[in-house]
Order: C-alpha cells, then sequence, then structure tokens
C-alpha cells in the first residue's frame, strides 16, 4: 500500500481525502496536518510516498512547502488540492515540483483517478 | 464607482461579475448535490454602492462566512446562511455517518460551512484572476455566528474603512427547498481599474 500523508487546514478536506483514498485499499494514510510546517515535519519524519498538499494554509502557501519539500530530498509524489485555479498558479505548482494539481471541488472518484494516475 | 464607468465598461464588469456568480452556483451545487441557480441576478440593480440592503432581516444565529482576497486586487467575499440555511447545506453535503454521529458532527459542523466558503469564493476569485490577470487569491475563511444587527455592522464596518467602493449581491436558488443564501462581494477601486483595463483590451 502506498503511504499518504495529507496536508489541509480543513478538517473536512482531510477527512474526504482520507475516505476516498483508503477505500480503495491501495493507500493507507499516515499522516494528517492542518499547517504548512506541521507538513513539513511529517514529510520529513514518514517519508510517505504521496502527499496530497492544499494552496493556502494558515501559515504558508502550498507551492512554498512544495518547494521546500524538493529542496529537502523529498521525493513523494505531490499532487496539489486546493480551491485556487488559477491558470498560472496551476502551471507554477507543477514547475516546482507537484506531479498534478485538483481543482476543488471534486468528487471521490476524480481524486482517486488522479492519484492513481501518478503510479503508472 | 460604476459610475466612473463607461457603458462598454460596465457591460464589461457585467459579464465578469456574472461569470464569477455563475461558477459559485456550479460550487454549490456540488455541496448541496443538486442544481442550484442564482435567483434573478440583476447587475444593474445589485451592482451597486454600499450600503446594501441585506436579507434575513429580524435573525438571529446567521452563518456570516468571510474570505478576504489577497494580492493585486483587496476585497472581502462574505457569504450569508441563517441557521436554516446551513442546517439544509449540511445534510446535504456530509456522508450519513457523520450526520449520524454527534460527536463528529460537532468537529464537522463548522467545517463543512468553512470549506464551502472557501471554495465557492476561490471559484469566483479564479474566474476574476483569469479574465483581469490580475494575482490574487482568497485567504483562509472565517466563520461567525452573529445577529443581523451584528452583520450588518460588519458590512457597514467594512464599506466605512473607505476601502470598499462597489459590493453586489445575489442569492442562490435551490429547486427543492427555500434555501437563499446571500451572497456579498466587497472591492476596492482596483477592481474598477481591472474592468477599464480589461475592456481596453478587449476594444
Amino acid at each position: 500500500m502506498k503511504k499518504v500523508l495529507i496536508v489541509d487546514d480543513s478538517m473536512y478536506m482531510r477527512t474526504l481525502i482520507k475516505t476516498a483514498l483508503t477505500a480503495t485499499e491501495r493507500y493507507e494514510i499516515i499522516g494528517q496536518a492542518g499547517t504548512g510546517s506541521q507538513g513539513i515535519e511529517m514529510a520529513l519524519e514518514f517519508e510517505p510516498d504521496l502527499i496530497t498538499m492544499d494552496n493556502i494554509l494558515p501559515d504558508m502557501i502550498g507551492i512554498d512547502i512544495v518547494k521546500e519539500l524538493r529542496a529537502e530530498g523529498i521525493s513523494a509524489k505531490i499532487i496539489m488540492v486546493s480551491a485556487v485555479g488559477q491558470d498560472d498558479v496551476v502551471a507554477e505548482g507543477k514547475a516546482n515540483g507537484a506531479q498534478d494539481y485538483l481543482v476543488k471541488p471534486f468528487t471521490a472518484e476524480q481524486l482517486v483517478e488522479r492519484v492513481d494516475n501518478l503510479f503508472i | 464607482m460604476m459610475k466612473d464607468l463607461t457603458l462598454k465598461e460596465i457591460e464589461v464588469a457585467k459579464k465578469i461579475i456574472s461569470a464569477g456568480l455563475v461558477k459559485s452556483a456550479e460550487s454549490l451545487s456540488f455541496f448541496m448535490n443538486e442544481t442550484i441557480t442564482l435567483k434573478d441576478f440583476d447587475a444593474e440593480k445589485n451592482i451597486d454602492n454600499p450600503p446594501l440592503e441585506l436579507g434575513k432581516k429580524d435573525e438571529s444565529n446567521i452563518h456570516l462566512l468571510t474570505t478576504k482576497v489577497i494580492g493585486e486586487m483587496n476585497g472581502i467575499c462574505c457569504l450569508i446562511f441563517s441557521e436554516e440555511e446551513a442546517d439544509h447545506l449540511r445534510k446535504a453535503a456530509l456522508p450519513q455517518e457523520i450526520l449520524d454521529s454527534p460527536e463528529m458532527m460537532e468537529e464537522m459542523s463548522d467545517g463543512i460551512m468553512l470549506e464551502v466558503d472557501n471554495i465557492i469564493s476561490a471559484s469566483v476569485i479564479t474566474q476574476f484572476s483569469n479574465l483581469l490577470k490580475v494575482k490574487i487569491h482568497g485567504g483562509v475563511p472565517n466563520l461567525k455566528k452573529v445577529t443581523s444587527n451584528e452583520m450588518e455592522e460588519f458590512i457597514s464596518g467594512e464599506v466605512n474603512k473607505e476601502l470598499y467602493l462597489i459590493s453586489f449581491k445575489t442569492s442562490f436558488e435551490s429547486s427543492k427547498v427555500q434555501f437563499n443564501p446571500e451572497f456579498v462581494w466587497l472591492f476596492d477601486n482596483t477592481f474598477i481599474e481591472s474592468i477599464k483595463n480589461y475592456a481596453a483590451l478587449e476594444a
């Protein structure tokens, strides 16, 4: 099973993502972070295979977290999962180390499909 | 204000605002699992100088959700639900296992409202940002439960800071039940400048 770290300040979204991914029995949630700094700490400690990353967190912007994780040598697949959907922001996320960018709202099926595609 | 715009610029403003509001209705439809439309949005009537006439009079426990617009344009988005409308949204959007659990409901009850505001604000902001070519995004949403007087005081307070010179208001409509949350946006003058720039490029 792939190990997943969820980084999102919304408890509702963390629950939605966890429920969608664990239902497949292909993914195991090994951590949930509500802030950017917590997300970085958990990524370094748990070395997940996948990180789902919100873009607007109380303490940091998701794209900056992605840059910091890559600078630290974290090789996890990263899918940004955010309500911020501007074309330039999506492009910036992918240019700085995220493999994909999923704009909210989305269904559980859409999330699973995009995550599965990262491991093909 | 709108009177500072030419007729062409006003048409552009209406088009952009309507595009944003349609997106917001689509996002709300997603959460409600049914089609939500805008209730007779009349751009001419509903884009105006503050003060606004807000509904939900004589109500308490109004859910006032606010998200600041951050970046090259300043503003604030307010999404306003009555307690009954908020309950209706929770029942439509939350899975049954959460609705059946008092402990989970206590944790998720406000969380779902914040996420709804997050997504709706962002859907409008994305439209504005892409169309007007301005770098903006929404901040972290905030929820206050207020009386109608407190709500009006809050919005009047924002207006009185003299930062917010344009506002528009609409309400949503469900085919199934009485569901009319209100949607109020307040922007500073950079919105007007952005409209002028966009209209000039379209010429």
